[in-house]
């Protein structure tokens, strides 16, 4: 990873949705992008935080790890755990839409997952209309 | 915690559900509680997203199943999403997963009052079905009376002609 722009640890618990929310909005706007590119980025984050506080740990809990940092044109988000790996993310998305929403709202999207957690990267352009090129 | 809120009210002869600000995995419960308590009304249902500002999946997927419940209780149910909306609430309803908003969609209140209003409520749809039931057991009624009279009128003949 370079230089992040925002580095975020807060626990894996419902209020921090829309805390991460607010925070990755507010740095895809300092970074430059459009309306609809922090749109996309606030909906992807949302969505794979969600699948986190919602799957990823059990009642012990746990954190939630994100960071932005600026791509080329680009904006890159890490959201990660260290939960239960690809098992607790199995019924992530409730239909797979979830993993489906972050694909198109993104230009990429990678999940790896293995017994130390989940780390999911996502791309998103500067310039929201970009993103199903 | 998270800027959410699922109103409801009676307006006139709907009930009102308002979800305003941002709408996501915490609200999904208040929108349960809220279209419960709308059916238990029994009256048309009209949600009103105008003042939505953020809107998740699972949130989303909460209200397509109040529709689905709404219909099971024959009540017309209408979303309210004006043109000028939340663009992401609008992207994602009617573009990203627009199968998970099945329901009627109207930019306005007025629109989708006049849609509520072109459909039979749900007493009114109960009570049409009662007497399309009733006119059914009439006309099946009178067509045995109708064949007993003919029995009759045979049996008549029957006996003036033995005498």
């Amino acid at each position: 990873m370079t230089q992040a722009h925002l580095e975020l640890v807060l626990p894996a618990v419902p209020d921090s949705i829309p805390a991460i929310r607010r925070a990755v909005g507010d740095a895809a706007v300092e970074l430059h992008a459009d309306a609809a590119a922090v749109d996309s980025v606030k909906l992807a984050v949302t969505e794979a935080v969600t699948n986190i506080v919602r799957h990823a740990y059990g009642e012990d809990g746990g954190e939630i790890h994100v960071a932005v940092e600026a791509g080329t044109r680009t904006l890159v988000v890490w959201v990660v755990d260290e939960g239960g790996g690809v098992v607790a993310h199995a019924h992530d998305d409730e239909g797979g839409y979830g993993m489906r929403l972050m694909r198109a709202l993104s230009r990429s999207c990678d999940v790896s997952s293995g017994v130390d957690g989940t780390s999911v990267r996502m791309v998103f352009p500067l310039a929201g209309g970009e993103a199903e090129s | 915690m998270s800027d959410r809120a699922a109103h409801v009210e009676v307006d006139g002869d709907v009930t009102l559900v308002s979800l305003e600000l941002d709408v996501d995995f915490e609200s999904e419960q208040a929108i349960v509680s809220a279209v419960s308590s709308a059916l238990v009304l029994e009256r048309p249902v009209l949600v009103d997203m105008s003042d939505c500002t953020f809107l998740e999946l699972r949130a989303l997927r909460a209200l397509s199943d109040a529709y689905h419940q709404a219909r099971a209780h024959h009540l017309p149910f209408v979303v309210v999403l004006p043109f000028d909306g939340a663009p992401l609430v609008r992207r994602l309803m009617l573009e990203l997963v627009c199968e998970l908003a099945p329901f009627p969609i109207a930019p306005t209140r007025v629109d989708a009052r006049r849609r509520l209003a072109a459909r039979p409520t749900g007493p009114e749809s109960a009570q049409l079905s009662s007497l399309r039931r009733r006119l059914w057991e009439h006309g099946a009624a009178t067509k045995k009376l109708l064949a007993r009279r003919d029995e009759l009128i045979l049996e008549q003949r029957r006996a003036l002609a033995e005498l």
